[in-house]
């Protein structure tokens, strides 16, 4: 692990690829068992699956600090795509599986069921990348990839200070977008 | 947004948030001076503090574990355990749950966590609980308690078991007692909602539940305010809209039970649900709610601009039931309904035997087979178009030009922008009228021509000193000229219509080439160097009126085909003629077209759905937009110089049937656009059509799609004819056991059908490619024949022996005489005459056109003319067929005629009934103005 991070370090793509493929599964595979337990809202780290995976495959004794930046904004762009397909896959069964059936209330059977939730976040944080991509990295290492500021502004190469701004302004802006939707005014 | 943009925006923000609160507005306002869009942009960002504060504060691993199904099941709230997830939506998941203290099976809906820490959706669901607690009715859902579970809020609600109505339509329009019963369960529901001040907004099939009992429960008042409480609807609340959650983009939410106030946005009241009860209604009857699209702003077009198609109502369906339907479906909230506390849902004991889903009346069920093609191209359902992303205009800013009390049509202005021409006249095209000139923005309407005569299209000179306009007299369509100042007008160009200039000397119009064959040329103003530009392969095809864009590289037309009404939309063709170009704009009828001054806009005049509106499509390859909407229409466009307004003329158009007897006049009819009312011959019953749709044609607005009513004046009872079928025309039977009518399919052919009065069997189509249908002599149809050179012909009632009458082409066909000897049409050259079917010498009527009826014992000729609102009423002599008349025919132009025992009836359009002091007539209530609109 620590060579493929170095590698990848020192510009080798085929290096990021292998990467992936072994963060991935991590990362799956320990955000499936977690989406399956039985008992919600009790013993969450307070760090992130990402930390825990980074541990796990790198160690503790890796201390270059660039490559566990490097790993980490890998990781949270990762956990962003697995919570989001989980997200995706959740809608859909619902809407086709036997459970409509039994539904009792709201929109269920309609063609929409109008929460707002990670895929209205996801497409909004897409949007945001189009004109401030930066902001939309914060946005994807903090809340998807459970970083802290100091682990962001390390990733991205800013400072702290930057980071809890972007972090900021970017929350009114999806804040704004998914609660109003598109056609709020863009000037 | 461009980054240049948001730096900008963020910029501002970004120092705005290191003032404090009370600083923040006078910076802002200072650093966004100049620039609105930005200060909103800042404003909009900034407010959305408060909101935004829990937002994303729980990392997404753990809000998406809440959110999985089975993350609260089994848990324990109070005396309550959570068993199972039973449903989703924006204002939380909702489980079923038990209630062990009192032992029964429960609802609870529990916030998401995305939003736990939201305040805004937390006081939100705290007022849906306190809206939903003062609601104690059997037809609403009832709250039990508002709990609290891992922080996040709770409703414990009655569980109602059963189906959603939404479910029950799925499978199938519900059976008209079904229906009937349901919807009195959920006015009742929404009755006592509103008299407690609480209005539902979201009321939908899905929100409907239906108990194995059959009981009716109105769920989800969530989105229900208090309504004096200074509600803030919004159209892009998640709630109502969202995007598909499986990627391919906008799908319908609940837009297609949105008011037009709602979908515009608007204030809301309690009118907001009875226009969702009518379309819940509406879908529970046809199975399909009355406005779709594919999309939401297809959906919300429909909604704003779309009339429901009335026709897929089941044949059963009570007369009341329609007209509460129509009542509920106004989308004027001022004409809507008020309150459902009044009406009654009883099913006529009549209509009983169609309470059962299998059985539909097999009339209806033959005339859906029989006729397929029937749902016009002008109905609701053909709308791909879409709404700008921003309103164009709204009509808050319009700007009043001229105040008559009549019609003010055929908006254009003078190259500096700073006058304005139109006409004064029913409608733009060949109604009489007189030709106006206005300085604007306050200056006097000033009279330019005088009499009665046929002008229209005025336009000004390039120097702004004279105005041309057409006159069309003794079927000759020329050019004239009038000074702005006043003066003689004098003929600029003969066979030159609808002219306009495109340089100094240079002109565009349409001549004609023979009979009525009409294309459009450009030559200079001497006529000089002609070109052709466009003309269509038929005949019978007139292009009426040419735009050229500012580049002069293409040319918008607006035609009409052989039917002679404008009936499609406009036409996109190039300035050189190398070809005849393509269609733009709406589907529907153009009336009109314009550019914007620096040709990237196209502007049409058009109607859609039945109603005139004004619509947008970028250039050359842009979609339609509608930018105008409502129940007040528009028509004409005349650009500003500056590109930022056009003017307009606003009005509406609506016509009622009167009757004259010896009673004195009144109306029998004033609901919607009824038109052509023939009374039968005792009197009791009169025949109209209810017009859905229109085209402007040689008679001015006729139907483009209509339904054949009947209503029985001692009664007022009035029924559906010819149940699903929309038609353009009919005649009924001498014996009033048949009647004949045409109809139009989506590509614009005619079809002549017969079908029995008593519906014993469905309609039978006779013939294809004709119109203007009646019975003649020995209850053989005559028509025009559109496919004939428009001959006059006759047909068997079988369809067999088909045979001319005439030869000649004729612009218009009207009605055969009682013994069925005589015909009447309108020559191209611009005379009214009486052909005889058997064979013979041709009667002159008129000079020029007019609209001859015979009473049905044959013993009045009724003669209409054009445009003046009167009828000459002329005793025919026993034994004559026709009265005696000046060799020349009658010159209505003259204004009254001398004739033995003749009288002036002061109305148009009349239907005579069983004596001459009886007849029936529309009267139309027409008043347009010229309004400035200004375009974002």
């Amino acid at each position: 692990m620590t060579e493929l991070l170095h590698a990848w370090g020192g510009g080798d793509l085929a290096a990021r690829d292998q990467l992936v493929a072994v963060v991935h599964h991590e990362l799956r595979r320990r955000a499936a068992a977690r989406l399956r337990r039985e008992r919600p809202g009790h013993v969450l780290q307070p760090t992130g699956l990402v930390h825990e995976a980074y541990l796990r495959l790198v160690g503790q004794r890796q201390t270059d600090w660039r490559n566990r930046a490097h790993f980490f904004a890998l990781a949270s762009e990762m956990m962003r795509r697995i919570l989001v397909d989980h997200a995706r896959r959740r809608h859909m069964a619902k809407r086709s599986g036997g459970w409509a059936r039994v539904a009792l209330h709201e929109e269920v059977a309609q063609r929409d069921p109008p929460d707002v939730d990670l895929l209205d976040l996801d497409a909004a944080l897409s949007e945001l990348a189009s004109f401030d991509p930066r902001k939309s990295r914060v946005v994807e290492q903090r809340f998807f990839g459970g970083l802290s500021f100091d682990d962001s502004a390390q990733a991205l190469g800013v400072s702290r200070a930057t980071v809890e701004r972007d972090w900021q302004l970017a929350r009114l802006w999806l804040y704004r977008r998914v609660t109003h939707g598109p056609d709020c005014h863009d000037p | 947004m461009t980054p240049e943009r948001w730096s900008e925006v963020e910029r501002v923000c970004r120092a705005a948030l290191s003032h404090d609160p009370p600083e923040r507005a006078v910076f802002i306002a200072n650093a966004c001076a100049g620039d609105a869009a930005l200060r909103r942009e800042v404003e909009s960002l900034l407010a959305q503090e408060a909101g935004a504060a829990g937002f994303m504060s729980t990392p997404a691993l753990d809000t998406e574990m809440f959110s999985s199904a089975a993350s609260f099941v089994g848990r324990q709230m109070a005396s309550y355990t959570i068993q199972a997830q039973i449903g989703a939506g924006g204002m939380g998941e909702v489980y079923r749950g038990r209630d062990a203290k009192l032992g029964r099976d429960v609802a609870i809906k529990i916030l998401p966590r995305l939003f736990s820490n939201d305040p805004v959706r937390l006081a939100r669901f705290d007022r849906e609980a306190r809206t939903l607690a003062t609601l104690n009715h059997p037809h609403i859902c009832a709250i039990y308690g508002l709990e609290d579970v891992d922080g996040s809020p709770a409703l414990v609600l009655e569980l109602v078991e059963g189906e959603t109505l939404a479910e029950q339509i799925a499978k199938g329009p519900l059976p008209l007692g079904h229906a009937l019963t349901v919807a009195r369960q959920i006015a009742n529901a929404i009755e006592s909602a509103h008299e407690r001040g609480i209005i539902h907004r979201d009321l939908k099939p899905a929100n409907i539940k239906i108990t194995p009992d059959g009981i009716v429960k109105v769920l989800d008042f969530g989105l229900a305010r208090a309504a004096g409480e200074g509600s803030t609807p919004d159209v892009t609340d998640g709630l109502t809209m969202t995007r598909d959650r499986t990627g391919d983009g906008v799908v319908m939410g609940t837009a297609a039970y949105m008011s037009p106030e709602q979908a515009r946005g608007q204030a809301l009241d309690k009118r907001t649900d009875i226009w969702a009860f009518g379309c819940v209604l509406y879908e529970m009857l046809t199975g399909h709610a009355p406005f779709k699209g594919g999309t939401v702003s297809e959906t919300i077009v429909a909604v704003l601009g779309s009339e429901p198609e009335w026709d897929a109502l089941p044949a059963a369906t009570p007369a009341r039931v329609r007209l509460l339907l129509q009542r509920c479906l106004e989308k004027d909230p001022k004409r809507r309904l008020r309150d459902l506390g009044d009406v009654r849902f009883e099913v006529p004991e009549l209509d009983s035997r169609s309470a059962s889903r299998e059985r539909r009346p097999t009339y209806r069920a033959g005339a859906l087979i029989v006729l397929p093609l029937l749902l016009l191209a002008g109905g609701a359902g053909l709308f791909y178009l879409v709404k700008p992303a921003a309103p164009v205009t709204s009509p808050s800013e319009y700007t009043q030009l001229t105040n008559f009390t009549d019609s003010a049509t055929s908006p254009s202005l003078s190259p500096d922008g700073r006058m304005v021409t139109f006409k004064r006249g029913e409608d733009s095209f060949l109604s009489s009228g007189n030709i106006y000139v206005k300085l604007l923005p306050n200056g006097e309407s000033v009279q330019l021509t005088t009499g009665a005569g046929r002008r229209y299209g005025p336009v000004f000179t390039p120097d702004g000193s004279r105005i041309a306009y057409t006159q069309v007299a003794a079927g000759s369509w020329d050019t004239w000229t009038v000074p702005v100042l006043g003066g003689q007008p004098t003929r600029l160009l003969p066979n030159a219509s609808g002219l306009t200039w495109i340089a100094d000397h240079l002109v565009l119009f349409s001549e004609i080439k023979t009979g009525l064959h009409m294309g459009i040329v450009t030559a200079t103003e001497a006529r000089a160097d002609s070109r052709e530009i466009y003309i269509q392969p038929d005949e019978h095809a007139m292009a009426h009126y040419a735009y050229a864009s500012p580049d002069r590289q293409s040319v918008l037309v607006v035609e009409m085909t052989g039917a002679h009404a404008f009936t499609q939309p406009c036409r996109l063709v190039p300035f050189d003629g190398r070809s005849s170009g393509r269609r733009v704009g709406p589907q529907g009828t153009c009336v009109a077209a314009a550019w914007s001054p620096d040709g990237q806009w196209m502007y049409f005049s058009a109607v859609v759905g039945g109603s005139s509106h004004l619509w947008r499509q970028k250039f050359p390859d842009g979609v339609p937009e509608q930018i105008t909407f409502g129940p007040i229409e528009e028509e004409g466009i005349a650009l500003a110089p500056d590109g930022r307004s056009l003017v307009t003329s606003v009005g509406t158009r609506r016509s009622a049937i009167w009757i004259h007897d010896a009673a004195g006049e009144r109306a029998i009819l004033s609901e919607g656009h009824a038109s052509m009312p023939g009374l039968s011959r005792d009197g009791g019953r009169l025949f109209y059509l209810l017009v859905r749709d229109w085209w402007l044609s040689y008679r001015g607005w006729v139907p483009a799609s209509a339904e054949l009513r009947s209503l029985t004046l001692a009664s007022g009872k009035s029924d559906s004819v010819l149940s699903g079928v929309s038609i353009t025309d009919y005649d009924i039977s001498r014996d009033e056991k048949e009647v004949a009518f045409t109809t139009m399919d989506s590509l614009g052919a005619s079809q002549i059908w017969l079908a029995p009065l008593d519906r014993r069997t469905p309609p039978r189509e006779i013939a294809r490619g004709g119109d203007h249908v009646s019975f003649g002599p020995d209850g053989e149809l005559v028509f025009r024949s559109l496919a004939e050179n428009n001959a006059l012909v006759q047909i068997k009632k079988d369809g067999t022996g088909r045979e001319r009458i005439t030869t000649a082409s004729v612009l218009d066909k009207f009605g055969v005489s009682p013994d069925g000897e005589w015909v009447i049409a309108f020559l191209p050259g611009g005379a009214t005459i009486a052909v005889p079917i058997h064979g013979g010498a041709a009667r002159r009527i008129c000079a020029a056109r007019c609209f001859p009826t015979w009473s049905s014992d044959g013993s009045f000729l009724y003669v209409e003319y054009p445009g003046a609102g009167k009828t000459l009423a002329i005793p025919i002599p026993a034994g004559q067929s026709l009265p005696d008349l000046p060799a020349a025919g009658i010159d209505v132009a003259a204004g009254v005629v001398a004739l033995p025992g003749a009288w002036m009836i002061e109305r148009g359009s009349i239907s005579p009934g069983p004596d001459p002091s009886t007849y029936v007539f529309t009267k139309t209530d027409l008043q347009r103005n010229l309004f400035r609109i200004p375009l974002h």
